[in-house]
Formats: C-alpha cells, structure tokens, sequence
C-alpha cells in the first residue's frame, strides 16, 4: 500500500528531520509512531500524505509515486486528521464539512447525501449536522474530521494523536468507527502517546529517535 | 492564607445556552485545584469564566457569589494578567504577531511595559526551565504540539501569574515529558505563590498533582470523593485496570480512595 525508500527530509538545510527512512506498509496493516515530541512524527505522517516533498528518496502509494498524482487523486487514496482539528474545519456547518470532500470527487448527489448521512449517524453527529464544527466540544468537533473520513472511506488512514481529545462516550464512538473501518479492510498508521491505544489497535510500531524510525514491533 | 478561589454555590448562564453552576470551590494561595469532566461538560468555559476571558455580556448571573485573587468574578477587573490560561489547542493562541519564541514568550511583559532588564531574565528562565533553549529562534506556528504547548506555558508564567488555568493543556506532550513540565509548573507555583486549576477529562496525571479535585458534569461541579465508581468511568478516562477495578465497587471514591493509591505517582520534590 505505501512504501517510502531512502527517505530524508529536513526542516532548512541545516536540520536533518528524518534520515534514510524505509518503510513497506502493507494493504490492511495497522501502524502506529512513537517517539518524543518534536522528533519528526506529524512531519513522517505528512510526508506520507504528500504533503511535505521529500529531501531525497521516494514515497509510493500502491506502486506510484506519490508526488507524481494530483490532488483530487491523493484525496480520494488517502484520509488526513491533523494533531490540530481546528486546521482542517473550514465550513459553517457540520453538514457542509462533511459534503466538501465528496463534492470534490465528483460522486453522483444522491451518493454525496446517502454517504453524509451514513457518517453523521456513525459519528454520533447527526443533532449537531447544522451546527457550526467550532462551536462544538473538542470530542464532537474532533468527531466532525473523522466523519469527513468515514465519508470519504479512504484506504489509507493517516491518524496524528486521534484519541487524545476524547472523553469515554466519546473513544467508545471513535473505536467502533476504527474498528469498522479496519474490517472494511483500511491501512491505518496512527500517531500516538497513548499505551493503552497503541496496544488494543496496533500490530506494528515505528519509533524515531534522532532523525532515524526504527520497526521496534 | 489568602483564598485564590472563593466561589460559594455561584450559577451563571452563559450565552443564554449554558448553564455554569452550581459550583462551590474554595481554593487555598499555593494549591491546585483538578476539575475533571467529560467532552461538553462545561470546563473550557469554566475555564475563560475563571480568567475573565467570557465577554460581560455572556454571562448573566443567576445565583450565590463568587471571587477569584480577591475580585468578584462577575466584575471586570484590570488586574486579569495576574490569572494566565493555556487552552487544549495551542497554535491558536500564540499572538500571531511574533515570528520567534524568543518574541512570543517575551510578548506579554512587554504589554506590561516592564524594564527591558527584568523581561530579558524572565525569557531566559522560562527557556531554561521549560528546555526550550533551542527553540529562541523558531517561528512558533512551525513547532510540533509538544513544543508549542511547552512555549505557550513559558509564555504564561514568564507574566508571574497568581493563579494557572490548565485547560487540556498538556494533551499534546508525552508521558514522560508531561510529568517533566508539570514538576517545572509546581516549582514556579512555589516561588510565586500561585494557585493552580487543571481541567482535565484524564485521570492522570492531574489526579498526581491536585490536593482538590470536583468533578464537573452539565456544568454543575461536585466533590469527586462524592463520586460513585461508575460516575467516574462514565465521565473520566482511566486507566484500564484502574476501570475494572472501581466497576466491581458500589461506594464512593472518598471510601476506595486506597484504591486509586497504587496508581498515583507523587510529583517530585522541586530541586531548581
């Protein structure tokens, strides 16, 4: 599913971030990144999602590279939900969020609306879908992104520290959509600080230390 | 001593939508009060409530009293840098006007006009202290959470507040570092005689570091050795074992409080 060859990245070019990076994830694997703050975690997921371009090296999705494909294509492939929420939330209600990304695909209206609404009543939103995603809790305005995904149904998930945010109710709504997801048979490559996350989700670890990742699991 | 909080069954409603209240806490110059609750419980708006950061016009006072460093709480007050607040997310509340750490951290004693001297020492120490030395130069929108939420506690207590609200501001940090940042925070509480409020929907590591801890649900805050087992699982994150042990209780958290013992661990001894 994604494999990432030789890669470095550095922040200017005096910071080495991440060096030699070697990674082959498989289709329906589960992976998740540790290490200390500011080691290069979101900056390894970001360079995953072809958001960041590599120093040098390469990193393909399903055999190509990445940054050879257009937007609309890395979107309909890949699922980012940012460390910051409030960075990836711009419309004025929850609905409209929600919509935004499959618009963009191009997807038949009534599939558009029938995927909307599967994802508010799978994220537990559907009394909030007119409200604005800011005024809601940090729980329910986290919620609101991974609907955004669980609309899309990317098979690749890109998770940076989802589970920090959420109160019981809340981790109880966010495991069943994981877990689904996982069924469905999605790769997923989460960061987290979380012991007991990490351990009830993921099979693989990747430590980075000093610039390097490290398969420790 | 001096009470940080005096708040007596206080109830306001805020934007007309949200019920705070009633709420009693009484909190001692020195000490740190948790309050824990689930997502939509009230606590970031309890929070802006306790910094005088809600705009006098959404809050509509209902019921009881209430005081913070001495001032009603309901009154606006010049003295508000006294009390400093670090949210759960923290690119949102760096100035966007200083485009290094150095000048972030520097930004609010400046606004105090103090003498170049004294806000130079102050910058310093908070970098050494919270081991952002390396980071004087960055851009702060370009630092990782855990860095930024280091920063941003800089830039709170280099201000010498007298009273720290916490909201979910360590979310971002690792274990290790989170318990490193809270023992700096309980030593510059000491120096500066400040009192401290985490609000927290995690057990830990507040439960560590607070003498006082209520539980807020809906708004209303009440005593959590008050709590049955199965209100605290419901509303709090805990620990795995720690859940399945309190789910075969039926009393309340004052008469377990041993059980929660092999859990806690003791903030250190401040050695700076």
């Amino acid at each position: 599913m994604l494999t990432i060859e030789k890669m470095g990245f550095g922040w200017g070019a005096e910071n080495d971030c991440l060096q030699d990076v070697n990674l082959h994830i498989k289709q329906g694997e589960q992976w998740v990144i540790t290490g200390e703050n500011g080691v290069g975690k979101s900056t390894l997921l970001r360079l995953a999602a072809g958001l960041l371009k590599p120093s040098s090296g390469t990193v393909y999705l399903n055999g190509l590279d990445l940054a050879q494909l257009k937007s609309v294509e890395k979107a309909a492939q890949i699922g980012f939900l940012f460390q910051e929420v409030e960075r990836q939330l711009f419309h004025s209600s929850v609905l409209d969020e929600i919509r935004f990304g499959l618009q963009l695909q191009r997807l038949p209206s009534s599939l558009i609306e029938e995927r909307t609404q599967y994802a508010l009543e799978a994220c537990h939103l559907t009394a909030v879908a007119k409200k604005h995603p800011l005024d809601l809790h940090s729980g329910q305005r986290r919620m609101v992104a991974v609907a955004c995904l669980c609309a899309m149904q990317p098979p690749l998930l890109l998770l940076d520290e989802p589970s920090r945010d959420f109160d019981p109710y809340w981790m109880g709504v966010f495991d069943t959509w994981l877990e689904n997801s996982r069924q469905q048979g999605a790769t997923v490559i989460a960061i987290s600080h979380d012991p007991e996350f990490s351990q009830r989700y993921f099979q693989r670890a990747i430590l980075i230390n000093e610039g390097t990742a490290r398969i420790v699991t | 001593m001096a009470l940080s909080l005096d708040i007596d069954r206080l109830v306001v409603d805020v934007y007309g939508v949200f019920q705070l209240g009633p709420m009693t806490l009484k909190l001692e110059e020195g000490q740190w009060l948790a309050v824990f609750g689930g997502n939509g419980s009230g606590k970031s708006l309890l929070a802006k409530f306790l910094v005088g950061a809600l705009e006098d016009s959404a809050v509509r006072h209902v019921h009881g009293r209430g005081e913070v460093l001495g001032s009603n709480i309901l009154l606006e007050n010049e003295m508000k840098y006294t009390r400093q607040w670090v949210q759960q997310s923290p690119y949102l509340q760096f100035s966007g006007c200083c485009f290094t750490v150095e000048d972030e951290i520097a930004f609010g004693p400046q606004n105090l006009a103090l003498p170049a001297a004294e806000i130079m020492i102050r910058v310093e120490t908070a970098l050494t202290r919270f081991k952002c030395q390396h980071l004087r130069l960055r851009n702060p929108q370009t630092l990782s959470g855990g860095e930024a939420q280091r920063v941003l506690l800089a830039c709170a207590l280099v201000m010498h507040p007298k009273l720290l609200v916490l909201d979910q501001a360590l979310g971002r940090l690792s274990p290790e570092a989170t318990y490193q940042v809270l023992d700096v925070i309980q030593c510059y509480v000491q120096e500066l005689h400040c009192s401290v409020v985490m609000l927290e929907h995690r057990l830990f590591p507040a439960a560590d570091y607070c003498q006082q801890r209520v539980l807020l649900n809906e708004g209303s805050a009440s005593p959590f050795g008050e709590q049955l087992p199965a209100s605290l699982v419901q509303h709090v994150v805990l620990p795995e074992q720690l859940k399945t042990v309190l789910l075969q209780e039926t009393q309340n958290i004052n008469e377990i409080a041993h059980l929660l013992s092999p859990f806690m661990r003791g903030g250190q001894a401040c050695s700076l």
